[in-house]
C-alpha cells in the first residue's frame, strides 16, 4: 500500500527530524526541484550542525549504470556485460502510483518494445493527477520492474530501456 | 426536468467575448462534438500550442475520467473543456487545488447552491458529484480538463444518481452554461496568475480555501486503492494536500492516491 510515511501515537503534525528541516520543507524542497531545471538544492545551517543535499536522481535524467563488472570471456557475457553498462533506467518522478496504460487499457509498453525518445511508456498518478512517464533515450524496453497499480516512491526505477 | 429536448449550442462567441484579455482561454476552440477534449489539447501541445488554449464542445463521444473511466455524455447539457497550462512557478497538485476550488466557486455563485470537494477534486452539490477534473501532465505542459453536470438530470440512471447529480437537478432550474464557463475562466485565471506571481503566499491562500471545502475531512473514510482498501479517520492534508489518515491501529498514513468511497 501507499505509504510515504506511517507515524504510530497521536501526534497531530509530521514528526520532526533532528536536522531542523521538517518533512513538510523537505517536501516543498522536493516539489521545487521537480518543477525546475534544478539539478541539485543544497541546505546548510551550520548552527544546527545540518547540511542537506537533494540531488534529482541518476535514473529520471536517463543517466547509465555503471559498469562495475569485468567482461566475461564469451560473447554473450560480453553482450550481457555490454548491455548492461549501457541500460538506462527510468526513475519514478514523483510519489504515487504506478500506471501501465493511460486510459486503463493496453499497456503503453512490453519488454521488447522499441521506444523513441520522448515516448509515453508509463504514468504515475498522485492526487488524481495522471503524470505521464517519458523513455528518456530511444531503444528497447528490456525490464518492467513495477506492476499496474503498485505505489512508487520518487526516483524508484520503473523501466530499463537499451539503447539504441 | 429531462434530458429528451433539444439544446442550443454552447454561445463560445459570448463566452469568447467575456473573457477577452484573460490568460487562459485564448484561442478558444469548439467542437459541436469530438472524442475527447483533453485528448486534443493534449495533441496540439505537443505540436506547439502556446498556453491558455481551450477546448470547449457540447458532446465528448469518448469522453474519459482519470485512468480511462468511462465519463456519462449528456449532449449539450454539461460544460465541457479543456485548458492547455505551462506552468513553471509550481508544482501541478496546485492545479488539483485551483480548479476544484475554482469550481466549486463559480457553482455557488451561479447556481446559488453550497459546493464542497471530496478528496482531492471531486467537487459535490447535495453529497453528490457534479463535476469530474482530469488533469494529465507531461514535463512540458498540463492538461486540465472539466467536466460539470450543468442541466439535465441523471434520474434516468438510479445507480449513477445516487453517486453524481446535475446543478439543475440540485437547484430546481436551468443555468446558463456560458454563464457558469465565464466565472470559471475568470476564477480559474485569477488563481493561476495569483500562483505564477505571488509564490508561497498564492499557494498557502490556495491551500487554505482548498482545505476549507474538503467535505472529506473529519470523517471516517475508506480509501479504494485498486484491489485494496485502507480505512481511517481523514484528520488533513499535508502541504502538498496529500491525505493525512489516521488508521484504526494509530498510525497515521501520508496517503497520494486512492477513491475515497465513504
Amino acid at each position: 500500500m501507499v505509504r510515504e510515511r506511517a507515524e504510530r501515537g497521536g501526534e497531530a503534525t509530521p514528526s520532526q527530524p533532528s536536522s531542523g528541516l521538517n518533512i513538510a520543507e523537505i517536501r516543498q524542497l522536493i516539489s521545487l526541484m521537480e518543477s525546475s531545471d534544478i539539478d541539485e538544492i543544497s541546505v546548510e545551517r551550520e548552527s544546527e550542525g545540518l547540511k542537506l543535499v537533494l540531488r534529482r536522481p541518476a535514473p529520471s535524467s536517463g543517466a547509465l549504470l555503471e559498469d562495475d563488472e569485468d567482461f566475461g570471456e564469451d560473447d554473450f557475457a560480453a553482450d550481457a556485460e555490454k548491455s548492461k553498462s549501457t541500460a538506462v533506467e527510468v526513475g519514478a518522478p514523483l510519489v504515487g502510483v504506478f500506471r501501465a496504460s493511460m486510459k486503463n487499457d493496453k499497456p503503453l509498453v512490453a519488454p521488447g518494445d522499441i521506444v523513441r525518445e520522448g515516448q509515453i511508456i508509463a504514468a504515475i498518478e498522485a492526487l488524481n493527477v495522471l503524470n505521464e512517464v517519458e523513455a528518456s533515450v530511444a531503444g528497447r524496453i528490456t525490464d518492467i520492474l513495477v506492476t499496474d497499480g503498485q505505489p512508487v516512491e520518487y526516483g524508484q526505477t520503473l523501466l530499463v530501456i537499451e539503447p539504441a | 426536468m429531462d434530458n429528451s429536448e433539444s439544446q442550443p449550442r454552447l454561445d463560445v462567441a459570448a463566452i469568447h467575448a467575456a473573457t477577452q484579455g484573460l490568460r487562459l482561454g485564448a484561442p478558444l476552440l469548439y467542437f459541436p462534438a469530438i472524442g475527447s477534449t483533453n485528448t486534443h489539447v493534449m495533441e496540439l501541445a505537443r505540436e506547439g500550442a502556446a498556453e491558455g488554449l481551450l477546448v470547449m464542445t457540447d458532446e465528448q463521444t469518448a469522453g474519459r475520467g482519470r485512468i480511462g473511466r468511462a465519463w456519462k455524455s449528456l449532449p449539450g447539457r454539461q460544460l465541457e473543456c479543456s485548458l492547455l497550462l505551462r506552468p513553471t512557478a509550481f508544482p501541478p497538485h496546485f492545479l488539483v487545488m485551483a480548479s476544484a476550488v475554482a469550481v466549486a466557486e463559480s457553482i455557488e455563485a451561479v447556481a446559488d447552491v453550497q459546493a464542497g470537494i471530496k478528496w482531492p477534486n471531486d467537487v459535490q452539490v447535495d453529497g453528490r458529484k457534479v463535476c469530474g477534473i482530469l488533469i494529465e501532465t507531461t514535463s512540458d505542459f498540463v492538461v486540465l480538463g472539466i467536466g460539470l453536470n450543468v442541466n439535465g438530470t441523471l434520474a434516468d440512471d438510479p445507480a449513477l444518481a445516487a453517486l453524481a447529480t446535475t446543478l439543475a437537478d440540485a437547484c430546481g432550474r436551468t443555468l446558463s452554461r456560458e454563464a457558469l464557463a465565464i466565472e470559471l475562466l475568470q476564477r480559474l485565471d485569477a488563481r493561476y496568475a495569483d500562483l505564477c506571481a505571488n509564490g508561497t503566499a498564492a499557494r498557502e491562500a490556495l491551500r487554505a480555501a482548498w482545505r476549507g471545502r474538503l467535505v472529506t475531512l473529519g470523517r471516517r473514510v475508506t480509501l479504494l486503492q485498486g484491489e485494496a482498501s485502507i480505512s481511517g479517520v481523514a484528520e488533513d492534508v499535508d502541504e502538498s494536500g496529500a491525505l493525512l489518515l489516521r488508521r484504526n491501529d494509530g498510525t497515521r498514513q501520508t496517503v497520494t492516491w486512492g477513491d475515497v468511497s465513504s
